[in-house]
């Protein structure tokens, strides 16, 4: 079914992305990558790989943007991770002709059915976010699973049963919890730091929530060369000026 | 939005087909013109070689019939259902020898599967372009214009013809306000709200996540065809007045090989505007990839 979960789901599992800390070196996307390779929706394909114009599914990308403030003054770079947000009103769900797009309603995660799935890219086109790839291989659409075949996964030791994207962060920028629970971990992070939505006025109602860089005081403009030499390099400084 | 060629040909060529069958009903209705097999053949063959160009651009066209279950949430499911069971009183309006309720049952059915269509547009709400109140009009009065117009091809008198000339300029001007519309507006949504990082500053992209192309940026941040946009808007222009003129000079008689060229025109002009609605129109995700809107 297409249609949006009846009882919406009180559990939702999704990320929350510290902005603050993402230093920007991909690793997410590259054990994303990895992962889901061979996992619920594998392979992630990719075209073209070692040729001219390389081109392949991710379902992570991390972009980096600056940004600037007024009068040219306390700029900064900003590394920001993207992937599905898994939206409580999700457009990319109800667009779907067959249901093959659906959101479960055990714990909100988007999916789409690979064998029912017709590659009529409409999702793609209704999602605002680009969370949806195209695998021109196989002809469906793809997307990111939040690693479903991961977290439920009892083979694996408990601590491991989070994200690829989560378990890889050398900085720990990125976190994974029930977002519908407002005592869980993740919750009690977005309530203290002022998480946010990414493009509310669409209206889709991301689960997935950013957290904002840390407001700095902006740098000095210039460095001025230190001009106040004493002891002996004040002594050579002197002996040398003459 | 990338304008892939199968969607173009379906959006315009089925338009048209529908306009043909609707503009005949209407036109018997009022006395103008008798129904006939081959106005009903050309309009059957111009919508079933649309729907089978739109099945083209599936990624599995062989699962095409899935796509008729989701009719409660999807208008693209509905679009496929409407266009299916408009066939049956299509057929039917041949077999009970043209009886006028069963045409206009037709006609209804017509005219809803292109609302659907253009439905399937206006209701996504990452492009501005297609996220309005024009979207809709402009692709009944398209199918309307163009099939009036391919009408007077095989029947009808003066009264067809000044229809068809009214259909043709009201698309026109529709169409200029929708321009003007595209020219002076933007989405909602900004580098700055699709990041949040506006409490900072102005929002740039200092570094995309490949040093190559992806599905999204081909898809949804297509721009070559924006690039000659200006030019193939007055092309269009020209050649929906170029018709308008030729067919109204030949309001109450004229050759037909007129009014042949001029439902050429039409159709090649329609192509055009085809083209340009889903070039010119920007997605948000463009956002993320260096545009600075939407």
């Amino acid at each position: 079914m297409t249609s949006l979960p009846k009882n919406p789901p009180q559990k939702k599992l999704g990320l929350v992305i510290d902005l603050d800390i993402c230093v920007g070196c991909h690793a997410c996307a590259v054990h994303c990558k990895e992962w889901n390779t061979s996992g619920h929706s594998a392979p992630l394909t990719d075209t073209d790989p070692y040729g001219a114009e390389p081109s392949g599914v991710w379902f992570n990308r991390v972009h980096s943007f600056e940004v600037i403030g007024e009068n040219d003054e306390g700029g900064r770079t900003v590394h920001f991770p993207k992937s599905c947000l898994h939206c409580d009103d999700a457009p990319c769900v109800t667009v779907c002709p067959t249901g093959a797009s659906y959101k479960r309603e055990e714990d909100g995660i988007v999916l789409v059915n690979a064998d029912t799935c017709i590659g009529c890219k409409l999702c793609s086109w209704a999602c605002p976010y680009g969370a949806r790839e195209y695998d021109e291989d196989a002809g469906v659409m793809k997307k990111c699973t939040l690693c479903v075949d991961k977290i439920y996964n009892e083979n694996l030791p408990e601590a491991e049963r989070v994200p690829a994207c989560v378990s890889t962060c050398p900085s720990n920028a990125r976190h994974f919890g029930d977002l519908g629970n407002p005592d869980s971990e993740v919750s009690q992070l977005v309530a203290a730091r002022g998480g946010y939505d990414l493009m509310p006025e669409q209206g889709c109602k991301p689960v997935n929530k950013y957290l904002p860089p840390r407001e700095t005081p902006p740098a000095p403009a210039f460095l001025e060369p230190k001009m106040d030499a004493s002891g002996i390099l004040g002594w050579v400084d002197k002996l040398l000026s003459r | 939005m990338h304008p892939a060629k199968s969607v173009i040909l379906f959006t315009t060529l089925s338009g048209a087909g529908y306009g043909l069958f609707i503009s005949m009903v209407v036109a018997a209705g009022l006395g103008w013109a008798e129904p006939n097999l081959i106005v009903i053949g050309v309009s059957f063959a111009l919508i079933v070689s649309g729907l089978l160009s739109s099945t083209l651009h599936l990624g599995h066209p062989e699962r095409a019939w899935r796509a008729l279950s989701q009719w409660r949430t999807s208008w693209l499911s509905r679009e496929g259902v409407l266009s299916i069971l408009t066939f049956i009183p299509m057929g039917l309006y041949i077999l009970t020898g043209w009886m006028p309720v069963i045409g206009w049952i037709a006609a209804a059915f017509s005219f809803l599967t292109v609302f659907a269509t253009a439905m399937i547009y206006q209701s996504l709400k990452p492009i501005h372009a297609w996220h309005n109140h024009f979207t809709v009009p402009l692709y009944l009065l398209f199918a309307l214009a163009t099939g009036c117009t391919l009408l007077i091809l095989f029947t009808g008198g003066w009264e067809l013809r000044l229809s068809a000339v009214l259909l043709l300029f009201l698309a026109d001007t529709i169409q200029l306000f929708y321009w003007r519309y595209l020219d002076e507006t933007t989405s909602s949504s900004t580098p700055e709200s699709a990041t949040g990082l506006g409490k900072f500053g102005k929002v740039k992209l200092f570094e995309a996540p490949h040093t190559e192309s992806n599905y999204l940026m081909q898809e949804m941040g297509y721009r070559i065809g924006r690039k000659h946009s200006q030019k193939l808007r007055n092309l269009f222009l020209i050649l929906y007045g170029v018709a308008v003129i030729m067919i109204g000079y030949t309001l109450h008689d004229g050759p037909t090989i007129i009014w042949n060229i001029a439902a050429m025109i039409v159709l090649t002009a329609t192509l055009i505007q085809r083209w340009l609605f889903f070039a010119e129109a920007k997605h948000t995700v463009a956002l993320y990839y260096g545009a600075d809107s939407a």
